[in-house]
């Protein structure tokens, strides 16, 4: 598979178009293909309208059966409810800040240490490579008083950076990086060092330019990741300024969980209608270069 | 030229000096942040400690523990069981709705679906997980609702041992299959197209074809599919957290809610640690295994 | 040199003189410095509430610098997780808020301060605040006559009923006095498949099984435990929790008239909606029905079997051991503790307190008559007839996952009561013992 991969994203286009073919009767399979396909897009969707339209209805509407996949009425006193429970404005904000630092850091750190690993020779490079990856099966929740310990120690707790600095590193990004960069052609390299660039000029001017895709890739995953983190948050901040969406999601449940659940269906909609803008917004950039990276591994 | 005049060997000094300074970010945050943290974690399981009295030391106390206690198995089976319910669920579904979105279609319809598959990943696992506690709602979720109309009764999806697993499954496929179907989607279109042209000449069916170009092409993805799932799905916490708390009784308790309820509900820094270190081995002897095993099926 | 004895006692006088006037104002001076105070911060409100309050405080005591730490947490075990490993990481807190639940945890392990010498020592100052609350209430934070935690707010468990609901049915309120067989005639009569589908989906009763809270009030109704009185054995096994155990599992089963219970519940909203005409709770959920206007409802005590007897959890401040700052953690405690920041915790709605509390002062909990439910005298009220504490043994958390994780599968109709009892009367035995 190393041989065919720089022609990958010139292939993944041209078969992607529909090519024309010799007009068949009824193309019974491609329509089946398309409704169990769309059927399981609806199911996809569905639950995302679900809540979205309870948000905007009243409180005491939320579980009316049958249920509503679209909006009845525009109330915003599900959303009002909200704000004057937690700062959730400031929640969102927060999770954001960290999502773009973290992800920025991991792909500095970790396309550095995976070029080392793909491309350049030293004492110690299979023993370390082999401590990253057994690292990725340290369950994470273990390790978080020792970390709890440490970030106190440092004189972090309750501050962002305790949430920063232990995530700006990823053996997973590594890994994933690395099985990319070793199927990157050489030659190109070697004309580079030839013409006396020195080894970052390499990894900054020719193989991060050749890896959009796969940097792409774990920026998506580390956003993701971060965005969704919710054990470390809520043990490392206590001030509410400072807190994330999801703790913030999980308070709105309330004592006992019997909370009302239409200001919860509205926290809901407000974690997810800004990453579904910027999805749309991102989306073909977003799935070609996951897609790519099932071209790589 | 600079390199020209230096000798081999210090070129090769300098490439491994250049290679620590790449190395060097990841690697102080990789000792500080977990290797240490680590390394605590296995002292602290050689001690009794509430986090609020002084550590007692007591060996491998809470190793013996582990072996006596009567729970640790089913959460163990309870983990296995969940792991196979979601990484083949994933898996197959991924690989035939990918196979699917590779056929012929029009391209934004493509582009639509491959959307639509993909964005619940990006939503938190707390927040899917949430959704779907409101839509396995006994009594007033959709999912029921649906099924009462084809005439089937109020399912308990979320306290019963019985379907409780299959919740947490499909909330979980519900979330990752997208990532999964956009991985294989990729592996498959790597696949040079004339393999499939000649196949077609000999004519081979679809399935065949499948079965003897796709698959064996795709075996790197399978298996790096298969590692970071099994590794994912073993550490699974969120969704059964959220959506049944673990039960009815251990039905949906995993290992690591068996171990954060010792470590930060009963207070017993200790035997959580020893569990982790447990949980540590089990992942490392399946992922050995997976890549030893894959040398027989994996094609590169 | 020889001094007469007149200039003996004249110096002794004169020393004497020096040391009481030095020890009285060292005592007249107002305390100072830092001192942290650890919440359980679950909203803006709770926070807004405790920042107000510290802000009243230092015009009394401006040099007393209040350093808040709110943790956050759905209920009160995760809170005192939360503290845990605050603690643990080496943050040295000097006063908490905590319930029954954690009471006797943080006191085994030594870390909390008797407060009987700083009571005694202001024991006129304290009169009145003692006077106004209930003994029962204080009781709950005493341990071996040692007081470890002054009374703020707590809470009971109750039945809300929806007056609607039983008007369309006929039936009359609750009565005080009532009992189990009259609140099965209630609620299977207020049980209905409106729609005609064939399944139920009116309500009488909503909400048992989850957290200890939920599950005692039908045990006490039966006159007796989960645990021995003296905390040192599980009592799973005597019939009387087995029946309330059954009870609670034929509520869903047999009668049909409760819902099986979930992880997420819109209970109140059902009650609103005319779902669900009864349900068990303390005082919080008057929010809920306040926010949404909705008037219609009132509350009664628990029903007896035949005997009344109600639960109820009490939260207060305690000064840990470990603080370096006792003089300013005490001054801060008697103005927690006091009528003005308990006045907080009625107007809850509108002012923003923490939980809708009910306030420990007897004074101030006659406020609670400006809201909805009429028949509020049967909060404060019920401390007057027979009452029993949230049963908490040091190992609280422990306890309440085991019994909740056999009763779960009793109300999922999974496990008959007696095997899971006895499973969970073998599991708890090292949990709960006195050895």
């Amino acid at each position: 598979m190393k041989d065919n991969t720089v022609a990958t994203q010139a292939q993944l286009d041209s078969h992607t178009a529909a090519v024309p073919k010799p007009r068949k009767p009824v193309p019974w399979g491609r329509i089946f293909t398309i409704l169990i396909l769309g059927v399981g897009a609806l199911l996809m969707i569905a639950p995302f309208m679900w809540i979205i339209s309870s948000a905007f209805g009243k409180t005491t509407e939320v579980f009316v059966l049958p249920p509503r996949w679209l909006p009845q009425s525009f109330s915003s006193k599900n959303f009002e409810d909200v704000f004057e429970q937690v700062p959730y404005g400031l929640f969102m904000f927060n999770s954001l800040k960290l999502a773009v630092i973290v992800t920025i850091g991991q792909l500095i750190t970790c396309s550095m240490a995976a070029y080392a690993f793909a491309r350049l020779h030293f004492p110690g490079r299979n023993v370390l490579f082999f401590l990253l990856l057994a690292s990725l099966m340290i369950p994470g929740q273990i390790t978080i008083v020792p970390l709890f310990i440490l970030v106190r120690n440092l004189g972090l707790y309750n501050t962002h950076l305790a949430l920063i600095l232990p995530a700006l590193i990823s053996p997973f990004g590594v890994f994933l990086l690395r099985q990319y960069f070793v199927t990157l052609p050489v030659e190109l390299e070697d004309a580079a060092r030839v013409d006396g660039a020195s080894t970052f000029t390499i990894y900054w001017r020719i193989i991060l330019p050749l890896s959009g895709p796969v940097l792409m890739t774990l920026a998506i995953l580390t956003f993701v990741g971060m965005w969704n983190s919710y054990f470390f948050p809520l043990i490392m901040i206590n001030s509410p300024e400072l807190q994330v969406i999801t703790v913030g999601l999980t308070l709105l449940r309330g004592q006992y969980g019997a909370g009302a659940l239409g200001p919860i269906a509205a926290a809901l909609t407000m974690a997810i209608v800004p990453v579904l803008i910027v999805f749309l917004l991102l989306q073909k950039y977003i799935i070609k270069s996951i897609v790519s990276t099932g071209l790589k591994t | 030229m600079a390199e020209k005049v230096l000798t081999v060997k210090a070129m090769k000094r300098r490439e491994m000096w250049t290679a620590y300074a790449f190395i060097a970010p990841t690697f102080i945050g990789f000792f500080i942040f977990i290797i240490g943290p680590m390394l605590i974690s296995f002292a602290i399981s050689l001690f009794d400690w509430n986090l609020l009295t002084p550590p007692k030391y007591i060996g491998l106390g809470n190793f013996e523990q582990l072996f006596r206690d009567p729970r640790i198995g089913s959460v163990y089976l309870t983990t296995f069981k969940l792991a196979i319910m979601i990484v083949p669920t994933n898996m197959v579904l991924g690989m035939v709705l990918a196979v699917l979105l590779d056929r012929n279609m029009p391209g934004l319809v493509r582009n639509f679906f491959k959307a639509s598959y993909f964005f619940p990943f990006v939503v938190s696992a707390v927040a899917v997980s949430i959704i779907w506690t409101f839509m396995f709602h006994r009594d007033l979720g959709p999912v029921n609702y649906y099924l009462g109309l084809l005439g089937i009764e109020r399912i308990p999806w979320l306290n019963s041992s019985t379907y409780s697993p299959i919740a947490v499954m499909i909330a979980d496929v519900w979330r990752n299959v997208g990532f999964y179907v956009l991985v294989f989607l990729g592996g498959m279109q790597a696949i040079p197209r004339d393999f499939y042209e000649a196949a077609e000449v000999d004519g081979a069916s679809a399935w065949r074809q499948f079965r003897h170009i796709t698959l064996p092409l795709l075996s790197p993805t399978i298996l790096f599919l298969g590692v970071i799932s099994v590794i994912g799905a073993l550490q699974i916490f969120e969704q059964p957290q959220i959506l049944t708390n673990g039960g009815p009784g251990d039905a949906t308790r995993t290992i690591v809610m068996y171990l954060y309820e010792h470590g930060f509900k009963f207070f017993d820094m200790g035997y959580a640690s020893a569990i982790a270190i447990s949980l540590f081995a089990i992942i490392l002897v399946f992922t050995g295994l997976q890549l030893r095993l894959s040398r027989r099926w994996v094609f590169y | 040199m020889k001094l007469t004895s007149a200039t003996k006692v004249l110096f002794l006088s004169i020393c004497l003189i020096i040391m009481v006037t030095g020890a009285v104002g060292a005592q007249d001076a107002a305390p100072t410095g830092d001192i942290t105070f650890v919440f359980w911060d679950n909203t803006t409100e709770t926070r807004a509430g405790w920042e107000a309050h510290v802000a009243r405080f230092n015009e009394k005591f401006p040099d007393i610098h209040v350093n808040l730490i709110g943790v956050p947490g759905i209920a009160w075990s995760d809170y005192l997780n939360g503290t845990a490993t605050l603690i643990a990481g080496g943050e040295q807190p000097d006063i908490i808020w905590v319930a029954t639940e954690g009471v006797r945890f943080l006191v085994d392990l030594g870390l909390m301060m008797p407060l009987n010498d700083l009571v005694e020592q202001n024991a006129e100052e304290l009169q009145p605040y003692f006077d106004d609350t209930a003994s029962t209430l204080l009781d709950g934070f005493r341990i071996d006559d040692s007081l470890y935690f002054l009374p703020y707010s707590w809470n009971n468990m109750v039945i809300y009923y929806n007056k609607n609901m039983f008007d369309a049915a006929g039936l009359d309120y609750p009565a005080a006095d009532w009992t189990r067989d009259d609140f099965v005639a209630a609620a299977t009569a207020l049980t209905a498949d409106t729609d005609g589908d064939g399944q139920n989906d009116q309500y009488g009763f909503s909400g048992s099984g989850g957290p200890m809270f939920f599950t005692l009030p039908w045990v006490f109704a039966n006159g007796t435990d989960i645990v021995t009185d003296d905390f040192c054995a599980p009592n799973l096994l005597d019939p009387g929790v087995i029946d309330a155990v059954q009870f609670m599992h034929d509520m869903i089963y047999e009668y049909k008239f409760a819902p099986a219970p979930g992880t997420l519940t819109n209970t109140e909203i059902q009650f609103i909606n005319g779902e669900v005409a009864m349900f068990g709770a303390g005082r919080w959920p008057t929010g809920t029905m306040y926010r949404e206007g909705f008037e219609d409802f009132d509350i009664q005590l628990w029903p007896g079997n035949p005997e009344q007897t109600t639960e109820f959890g009490v939260d207060g401040f305690g000064i840990f051991q470990s603080s370096q700052n006792v003089p300013a953690s005490w001054e801060f405690l008697k103005y927690m503790s006091s009528q003005e920041v308990q006045q907080g915790l009625v107007a809850s709605v509108d002012s923003g307190s923490p939980l809708g509390n009910i306030p420990a002062s007897r004074t101030v909990a006659e406020g609670l008559s400006a809201f909805p439910p009429a028949n509020y005298g049967a909060f404060y009220g019920s401390l007057d007839g027979n009452v029993r504490p949230v049963t908490a043994p040091p190992r609280f958390n422990e306890m309440e996952s085991i019994v909740a994780r056999y009763i779960d599968q009793v109300l999922a109709d999974e496990m008959t009561v007696e095997d899971a009892m006895n499973a969970a009367q073998t599991e708890l035995m090292s949990v709960i013992s006195c050895n």
